[in-house]
């Protein structure tokens, strides 16, 4: 989980160490199991290692909307939007772009999503809404080598 | 508790937008947490001990004391300090500097991804770097402004040195290692990981980085280091400058100010660092002692003659890294981290071409008779003199025989100056301008007379450092200047004249790369079409034989150095110089003193 300030900066960072369901987990949950997971287990430890106060919540993932009921600030989901209509075959071929990424689902408490609405548009106007991701997916990376390192002893560990 | 670790991948990783604004001590902290086993209480009791046996821990990581990188937008305050970074909460509006709601951020070609160096251990330190957003929207939004988009090497350039703090850029002439390292340095200020920043050139590129500065970093305050001992004393001692320029020249003379410094300096920058490159040296020995917790490097020609000069830089660098006596293999193996080049050939795949021509010229007969004589009485002379002859004694003779290639010493005849008159005709009347490059002042002197109708300024060594700038303004505004007479040693380094389309090299320098720095005062950055080099040689003299030794050994640092690394060309060994005459006594080949 990474926390961001209103210009995209990192303000915090939490990860949890790779996780292996065991099998009583899932006798458990059965299909459940990757939301449990996902949300009960290691999302909701990073809500309560986040230490600041934050607007909004956002996710990619569908499946974990449903971290919404686990914190009291709204969630959005982003990702790219739907292509509206049927193209036309007549029309010029416009050059390849990545998408954009947009508020999908905006869920929480009226005044709170208008608020996390007018913070997500300002952030997107610095960077991509799905940018940060890209830095947590490098930071997890990075954490887990450093804790392979510390295990095995060649250097790079978790310094206090 | 121990958590069960797979091979898994990253699991939900989900941003959270906060409203706090920067932050102002650099007080990062890592701590690994595990999981509350009270969360998992009212399961039953082997359900629940099952379940925490496979808890993830949690690594967690906050950056609250630190100023985020690019930092609040900052203003040059009337007493010269840079603005503290301003803490979470002090700030009126977090996104004031932000454009207005409902644009868009622009998805760049590519991005720019700030990278730790192998070498920072600190987790912490680590994921500050890696969790920064990439360095088009850094520098690309409203807080820090440029006044153009830097080219993708250039944004590649800023990540390496914001990452390091033992660092040498060592990109091609022309490629923008000045704003790359302005640049660098701006986001260490703006951030807070730096508050003293030291930069030390030779003195004729002081105005030069003040102006680059202004341009580049507008709201840092830049101070220079200069006048009259009192002056400089209370320069060096004022608390309030984020950044020093100082020149080579001064170390000597201000060295106690300047390594017993109570507070180290945040960065020391050594720009032209080949200027480092004898380890024995006055100027190595005083950048060494200065106390600093960063050291940057930039040099063009990070090898200019042997390794020895590389392993003499990182001395400066990195203490240590790079003890002599190492091969180039494991040279290349532990500076690797360390060291970042870029060839224009690699880079600027659309910069204007860069024509080099040899002129071979021969002598005129005035000339070949002058020269002639005095290499025949040169060389029976070193003859004679056996075993007491000295490096000193055939370089006095070398430079003899080449002032008489540039003109008749008797009678003033030069076939490099009549070609030289007939070539500039041509750039005149297109409305160019040229430059033209000597390693001696008394040459220049004596080509300012033939060439007045192209009304030559002349820019050297003699000239004071006051009437420099002045000098390059005239000769870039004025269009009826057409020729600017330089010298290698004043005019090879740090000045951008890419409206010049042609350079003359009227004779050839020691060292190729000290030539490629003079050719690229002209081809660089912003160069506005092709330019065209005369690199100018008079056939059967010993410019000849100089230049069929430094072609030699420059394939052979090609093969070692790569095959992009066409400026990394060393200059004549001594054993070189005594090769270029077949010196022999009664009783055999001379052995040379070192001199």
């Amino acid at each position: 989980m990474l926390v961001v300030n209103g210009l995209g900066r990192p303000v915090e960072f939490h990860c949890s160490t790779p996780v292996r369901p065991s099998r009583t987990q899932e006798v458990l949950y059965g299909q459940t199991l990757q939301q449990y997971l996902n949300c009960d287990l290691i999302g909701r430890a990073m809500l309560d290692h986040c230490r600041g106060t934050s607007i909004v919540l956002v996710v990619r993932q569908p499946e974990l909307v449903a971290l919404h009921g686990l914190s009291d600030k709204p969630l959005a989901l982003i990702g790219s939007a739907p292509t509206a209509g049927v193209p036309d075959e007549a029309a010029p071929a416009e050059p390849a772009t990545q998408p954009v990424s947009q508020i999908l689902q905006l869920k929480g408490k009226p005044d709170d999503t208008e608020r996390a609405e007018a913070a997500l548009q300002r952030l997107a106007a610095v960077l991509p809404l799905d940018e940060p991701f890209g830095r947590i997916d490098e930071a997890i990376r990075e954490a887990h080598a450093a804790g392979r390192r510390s295990q095995t002893g060649t250097g790079l560990g978790e310094a206090a | 508790m121990e958590a069960e670790l797979s091979s898994a991948g990253p699991l939900n990783p989900f941003p959270v937008i906060d409203d706090r604004s920067d932050g102002i001590r650099f007080q990062g902290r890592v701590g690994v947490t595990t999981w509350n086993p009270d969360s998992a209480a009212g399961l039953p009791d082997v359900l629940s001990a099952a379940i925490r046996l496979r808890l993830p821990k949690i690594i967690s990581c906050t950056f609250d004391g630190r100023t985020p990188i690019g930092g609040p937008a900052g203003h040059k305050t009337g007493n010269g300090m840079l603005p503290a970074p301003q803490s979470a909460g002090q700030l009126p509006d977090a996104c004031a500097a932000l454009p207005p709601s409902g644009s868009r951020s622009r998805r760049p070609d590519s991005t720019t991804r700030i990278k730790p160096p192998a070498d920072l251990v600190r987790l912490a330190d680590r994921l500050f770097l890696v969790l920064q957003p990439p360095l088009e929207y850094l520098l690309g939004g409203s807080t820090v402004e440029v006044p153009f988009e830097p080219f993708p090497y250039q944004y590649a350039g800023i990540a390496f040195l914001f990452a390091r703090s033992s660092a040498i850029l060592a990109d091609e002439m022309g490629l923008g290692k000045t704003m790359q390292a302005i640049m660098a340095t701006r986001l260490l200020l703006r951030s807070g990981l730096a508050r003293n920043v030291l930069l030390i050139c030779p003195k004729p590129l002081v105005t030069n980085w003040i102006r680059e500065f202004r341009q580049w970093a507008p709201e840092i305050p830049v101070s220079t280091v200069a006048g009259n001992q009192a002056t400089r004393q209370f320069i060096w001692q004022a608390p309030q400058a984020p950044v020093r320029i100082a020149n080579y020249e001064l170390l000597t003379r201000d060295e106690a100010l300047i390594t017993s410094a109570e507070q180290p300096y945040d960065l020391v920058i050594l720009d032209e660092a080949q200027r480092v490159k004898n380890r024995d040296g006055a100027t190595s020995q005083i950048v060494r002692r200065i106390p600093r917790r960063r050291s940057w490097a930039l040099t063009g020609t990070p090898v200019e003659n042997s390794i020895d000069d590389l392993t003499s830089i990182f001395e400066f660098v990195a203490p240590g890294l790079l003890p002599p006596g190492l091969s180039v293999r494991e040279i290349r193996s532990q500076a690797g981290d360390h060291i970042i080049r870029r060839t224009k050939d690699l880079v600027m795949s659309d910069m204007p071409p860069r024509l080099i021509r040899d002129d071979c010229l021969d002598l005129t007969a005035e000339q070949a008779a002058s020269y002639e004589s005095a290499e025949q009485a040169g060389v029976l002379r070193l003859n004679a003199m056996g075993d007491e002859i000295t490096i000193k004694h055939v370089f006095e003779l070398v430079l003899r025989l080449k002032q008489i290639c540039n003109f008749d010493p008797a009678t003033g005849a030069s076939s490099k100056l009549a070609r030289l008159q007939a070539d500039l005709e041509e750039v005149a009347a297109s409305g160019h301008k040229a430059l033209i490059f000597s390693q001696w002042v008394s040459a220049l002197d004596q080509l300012t007379g033939p060439l007045e109708r192209f009304r030559p300024l002349a820019y050297h060594g003699r000239i004071p450092s006051s009437k420099r700038d002045a000098i390059l303004t005239e000769f870039r505004e004025d269009p009826t200047r057409h020729v600017l007479l330089m010298s290698y040693g004043a005019g090879s380094v740090g000045l951008n004249l890419q409206f010049c389309r042609y350079v003359f090299l009227f004779d050839r320098w020691w060292n190729p790369a000290v030539e490629d720095q003079a050719i690229n005062r002209a081809h660089r950055i912003g160069a506005v079409g092709s330019v065209t080099v005369s690199r100018m040689l008079t056939t059967g003299t010993i410019e000849e034989k100089i230049h069929a030794v430094l072609e030699a050994k420059r394939e052979l640092f090609r093969q070692i150095l790569g095959d992009g690394d066409e400026a990394q060309r060393p200059g004549l060994t001594q054993a070189e110089i005594f090769g270029l005459f077949d010196l022999r006594t009664p009783a055999g080949k001379v052995v040379p003193k070192v001199a």
